[in-house]
């Protein structure tokens, strides 16, 4: 049976946030459950066995893109800045792969609209520069087909869960 | 480790939020935002606890965590490997970091959600620098050193205890560029801290007092912490809501609330450190600014140092000015003649004086200038040691005389900005003179 895409049972309004200019951070773990973690440059969302795809910087990233090949696990957080809402899915069965093209132009949409995001706040176009200083053919992607996902927004509904897939 | 924690310190000041990695024991990696990571010492990070999370239920069971913070000036990423050691719900680090989520909570708009139940203290295993690369170079910071030496040097080279005060002030706004700040002194009892000095406000404040416990400045007396606040909280300025809470409690009766106090209605920073000496709370140094993120971890250092340097020459002046022997006694005074007697009156339950309708001061101030306008009615009497005054039964408050040189300051300060014709002039190390142009009428009322 293929895998359930995750526009199959996520709200497509969550869908459309992880898509867009929020804060990423990928997570995984070693074999012995030591938890490592990078920032994320971008995320598509695809249907079937594709999954989510979630751009980050190979080089920053060496031990977390070893936990995925090796283990698989994983949990990404997403999160708008200046409103602090916030989700994370989690799933496993990851894998790292090379970006094609339609992941390369994500990633250049991604920067677009995180730094006009993150300009309207305040943040000084330096640290933006800083922020996207890697190459391109530096970038991978983690796939995963998520299975859950749960609220992290700030406040007493935080970590419940608001969907999975069925 | 290729980082030390402190040469990071400024990606912990939450400009750009941590994201911290755990694990589950079944292997389901968790990734949430953290609101504050807190610098404890070289090697130690306190993380907060506000609600029972999924991070919180993952290093109770499995203590390894990952941490992701960037460097707000360069972008710089650094993960610290981290293993969880405990949870403190009390103390000066819970206060500390108690105070500056109060601040990030207001700033992102989460007061009233943001509550620390606990501050999680990891060990850092280990502190990674992400982006192979070396990037540009950190940008040019104010280098604090040259300030903090030059104005540690006036304070050690001070010799009267008001001098000391101005000094102290007057270099922390040239050298450091700190437009508001005060100097507060406390109690023997440890129970509030009364203004000697400030600068930057439309009024002194001098002679106002704040309750240990009561906003930033009454936390950091109460549990001798230094305190950083990069945003506007609400619960640790002086507006209404602070003095209100410490007037609810019970102190009302004696505490100075007639003289304002002079703090910022909504600083957007708040940096407060002890003053202390031979390990004795002395009273607390404080700056604000209209400014958010105005002070750092460099200012935090710089400050202590300065706190530091005044403590001991607080105490070294105060018991100079106690161990004085009283001088010869001077001629009585010609008693002042011609313009219209003013009356004085006390009110015996507070001490709390009154120059004709106009309020003065009441306490412990009070209570010494009682003591000086009755021996002038009575004797002519105008020139005094410290030390027979402090010996002086009359005044009737001996334990509660903690820093008597430094009240006498303040009453001067006080006098000099409610009267012409009163005032209290230093006469030498120790000494000082009462300086009185009219008649007075000494008026004692039991109730107040």
């Amino acid at each position: 049976m293929p895998p359930i895409p995750v526009s199959a049972w996520l709200d497509p309004d969550w869908v459309r946030f992880i898509e867009g200019g929020v804060s990423i951070t990928v997570a995984s773990r070693d074999a012995a459950n030591v938890p490592t973690l990078t920032k994320g440059y971008g995320c598509r969302a695809l249907d079937g066995e594709h999954g989510v795809r979630i751009l980050v910087v190979g080089s920053h990233s060496v031990e977390l893109l070893r936990d995925i090949e090796t283990g698989g696990a994983v949990a990404a957080v997403y999160s708008e800045v200046g409103t602090h809402r916030a989700l994370q899915l989690k799933g496993s069965g990851a894998r790292v792969e090379i970006p094609d093209a339609a992941d390369r132009e994500c990633a250049r949409h991604y920067r677009e609209s995180f730094s006009r995001n993150l300009a309207a706040l305040g943040f000084a176009p330096g640290l933006l520069a800083g922020y996207f200083d890697y190459a391109d053919d530096d970038l991978r992607v983690v796939a995963f087909v998520p299975s859950e996902a749960f609220l992290q927004t700030p406040g007493p509904r935080a970590g419940s869960k608001i969907g999975s897939a069925p | 480790m290729s980082a030390t924690l402190n040469a990071i310190r400024a990606c912990l000041d939450g400009v750009i939020p941590a994201v911290i990695a755990t694990c589950a024991p079944d292997g389901t990696p968790n990734v949430a935002y953290a609101s504050q990571v807190e610098l404890v010492d070289c090697d130690h990070v306190a993380l907060s606890f506000q609600f029972f999370n999924k991070t919180h239920a993952n290093v109770l069971a499995h203590p390894l965590a990952t941490v992701l913070v960037i460097h707000p000036q360069t972008a710089a990423c650094y993960r610290l490997y981290l293993r969880f050691e405990r949870t403190e719900t009390e103390g000066a680090l819970f206060q500390r970091m108690k105070a500056r989520l109060a601040g990030i909570a207001s700033h992102t708009g989460m007061s009233g959600v943001f509550r620390l139940l606990g501050a999680d203290i990891y060990r850092v295993l280990r502190i990674e620098r992400i982006d192979a690369q070396e990037r540009r170079r950190q940008d040019a910071e104010r280098n604090l050193l040259p300030a903090v030496r030059l104005l540690t040097q006036r304070i050690a080279a001070a010799s009267a205890m008001d001098a000391l005060f101005e000094q102290t002030l007057d270099g922390l706004g040239r050298q450091f560029g700190v437009e508001h700040a005060m100097l507060l002194l406390c109690d023997r009892a440890h129970t509030r801290l009364y203004t000697v000095a400030s600068r930057g406000y439309a009024a002194s404040g001098v002679g106002s007092e704040i309750p240990f416990g009561a906003g930033i400045v009454g936390v950091v007396a109460q549990y001798r912490t230094s305190i950083r606040i990069n945003h506007k909280a609400a619960e640790y300025a002086y507006g209404h809501a602070v003095r209100e809470s410490a007037l609810g409690e019970g102190a009302a009766d004696t505490l100075e609330t007639a003289i304002p106090f002079p703090g910022l209605a909504e600083p957007g920073s708040q940096l407060a450190v002890p003053i202390e000496a031979g390990g004795e709370l002395l009273g607390v140094l404080y700056a604000e600014s209209a400014q958010d993120l105005r002070f750092s971890h460099d200012d935090e250092d710089a400050l202590g140092a300065v706190a530091a340097a005044l403590g001991v020459a607080v105490r070294a002046l105060r018991d100079e000015a106690d161990s004085e022997e009283a001088g010869e006694p001077a001629a009585p005074a010609a008693p002042a003649v011609g313009a219209t007697p003013v009356t004085v009156r006390r009110y015996r339950r507070d001490n709390s004086i009154f120059l004709g309708d106009d309020y003065l001061i009441k306490g412990v101030a009070g209570a010494i200038l009682w003591r000086l306008l009755s021996g002038y009615v009575r004797d002519g009497r105008v020139d005094y040691s410290n030390r027979e005054l402090r010996l002086d039964p009359a005044i009737g408050l001996p334990d509660v005389v903690d820093n008597l040189e430094a009240r006498l300051i303040l009453l001067a300060k006080r006098l000099s900005e409610r009267a012409d014709w009163l005032g209290i002039d230093k006469t030498g190390r120790g000494r000082f003179r009462l300086r009185v142009t009219r008649p007075l009428r000494l008026v004692e009322q039991a109730a107040g």
